[in-house]
């Protein structure tokens, strides 16, 4: 199986009803570098808020009324009006880019009739990737995390002592959760997969009716530092219960 | 979808009795090489008569290209139907016998009504290698200037040519061109055909199978041609809806960069 060793870094892009036309904000971490594909989160359970400020995510149904515009570093248009919901972070399939993008001249335009003043959208954006032929770790470890509200917790405080020592280096994870989540996770090296969130992670399990990941989140050979590893509730104020797994 | 296809067909299976209801032969469909066959529960046929509502007490039975024997057997109807499923399409890679195969119906419900399904096919001399790994995403709309029967493609001069890879259909409220965008609902009676000159690459496909987000596996296109100016989509329902004119038709398109 192929999976994707890679970077997640993500931006916010403000929302109001005057301008229409949203242009990306420059982001030196991923500027000049090969970006593998984007991912578009509104709120889609309600309430959910951006990480950075606080600032409520544009409601997930308002989104169709979203298109995104893509240019290269040659100014060349790689993407027209794609619909934001193609972008949604539950798509197996995601349409890839495969390029290194100009940020300060792509952006997403609203056409749409409803107030959008203070919200906002995540754009996150996975790069530098680089295919690998492995399959997916039968070795799991699995956590059960309770956020109370209001707080956030550091994940090593749940990790066993043996696991964190055995020097495992993860290829995946995957979660089960009652209310979404971000995961700041970072490696020992410096790479960074920033603000994950748990519909990235929402991996199919048994049977569902509902919209799943066929495979759990793959991260590629990942030394997490735990101890610089966050969890954030995304809905201020609700507690949080969550199973993670770990494949390593 | 994990593999790619060139192209798919539509067939109507008239379920005229309990017991076994034949596929018609499709000349067309004869010695090709079948990837996967979907059924869609749509609001509408192209044609007349309506279209099933539900698949339970229906049975496939598929039969190999001579005949006398059957891949398939029993296999519930269920199993086919995309939306239940997830887009988790249900495998053929072999050629096959329509006229030979046949829906065992045991729920009285269906009788009356027909069945929807969607052949994916291969064909090589149609769908070829990638010429490069850069690929373009652009829309098109298509505008629906009446509610029932034809609505020509417009005549699109950027992507005149291209080698398409996918298409990926959304329901906006609003299209980039201020136009009101189908609903779900609306797109459950309509077909599209995407031609190039008379052949029909994708020939009367439920517009809602072009739906491919939150499913698990995603449509492939082995780089298709089409004609936008031979392409259109078709409203069903022999002009009893309405509703339908004065809307649009979102799709994006991704195609080859070259």
């Amino acid at each position: 199986m192929k999976k994707i060793r890679r970077n997640i870094d993500l931006i916010q892009i403000n929302l109001n009803d005057s301008d229409g036309q949203f242009y990306f904000p420059e982001n030196v971490d991923f500027r000049n570098r090969k970006i593998d594909n984007i991912m578009i989160l509104g709120s889609l359970v309600g309430g959910e808020v951006s990480p950075f400020d606080g600032k409520l995510l544009i409601d997930n149904s308002e989104l169709s009324n979203f298109y995104v515009e893509l240019v290269d570093d040659k100014k060349q248009v790689l993407q027209q009006n794609v619909n934001a919901t193609n972008f949604w972070p539950y798509m197996n399939s995601p349409i890839t880019v495969g390029s290194i993008i100009s940020l300060k001249l792509s952006f997403i335009k609203y056409i749409g009739s409803s107030s959008i003043a203070d919200t906002c959208i995540l754009v996150y954006v996975s790069y530098d990737g680089e295919m690998l032929e492995c399959d997916i770790p039968d070795r799991t470890h699995t956590i059960g995390i309770s956020i109370p509200a209001g707080e956030f917790i550091r994940v090593s405080d749940y990790v066993d002592e043996y696991f964190r020592r055995i020097g495992a280096t993860i290829k995946g994870i995957e979660a089960q959760f009652d209310n979404p989540f971000y995961m700041d996770i970072r490696e020992l090296s410096g790479k960074v997969a920033r603000f994950v969130p748990s519909f990235m992670m929402d991996f199919i399990n048994g049977n569902s009716s509902d919209a799943k990941h066929t495979q759990p989140l793959l991260l590629g050979d990942f030394d997490i530092d735990f101890k610089n590893t966050f969890i954030y509730p995304m809905i201020p104020g609700e507690v949080t219960n969550i199973n993670l797994t770990f494949y390593y | 979808m994990q593999t790619k296809v060139s192209g798919a067909k539509t067939v109507i299976v008239p379920i005229t009795g309990l017991g076994k209801n034949y596929f018609p032969f499709v000349e067309y469909l004869k010695d090709r090489y079948i990837k996967y066959v979907d059924c869609i529960l749509m609001s509408t046929l192209p044609g007349a008569g309506d279209a099933i509502t539900t698949t339970t007490g229906a049975f496939v039975n598929l039969a190999i290209q001579a005949g006398n024997t059957y891949f398939v057997s029993g296999e519930p109807l269920d199993r086919y139907d995309i939306e239940q499923n997830l887009g988790v399409r249900k495998p053929i890679n072999r050629k096959m016998s329509l006229q030979n195969s046949f829906i065992n119906v045991t729920n009285s419900a269906l009788v009356g009504k027909s069945v929807v399904l969607v052949f994916w096919y291969d064909l090589p001399e149609y769908s070829q290698r990638n010429r490069t790994t850069e690929t373009i995403v652009d829309s098109f709309e298509v505008s629906l200037v009446q509610n029932s029967g034809r609505n020509q493609f417009p005549d699109n001069r950027t992507m005149v040519g291209k080698r398409f890879r996918n298409l990926y259909l959304t329901y906006p409220t609003t299209t980039p061109t201020y136009a009101d965008g189908i609903t779900d609902v609306q797109a459950k009676n309509i077909y599209v055909t995407f031609q190039k000159g008379n052949y029909c690459v994708l020939d009367q496909l439920p517009l809602p199978l072009l739906y491919q987000i939150g499913l698990l596996e995603g449509l492939s296109f082995a780089n298709i041609v089409f004609d936008f100016t031979y392409s259109f989509a078709f409203v069903g329902g022999g002009g009893t809806l309405t509703g339908y004119a004065g809307k649009s038709i979102f799709l994006n398109a991704v195609y080859e960069n070259q």
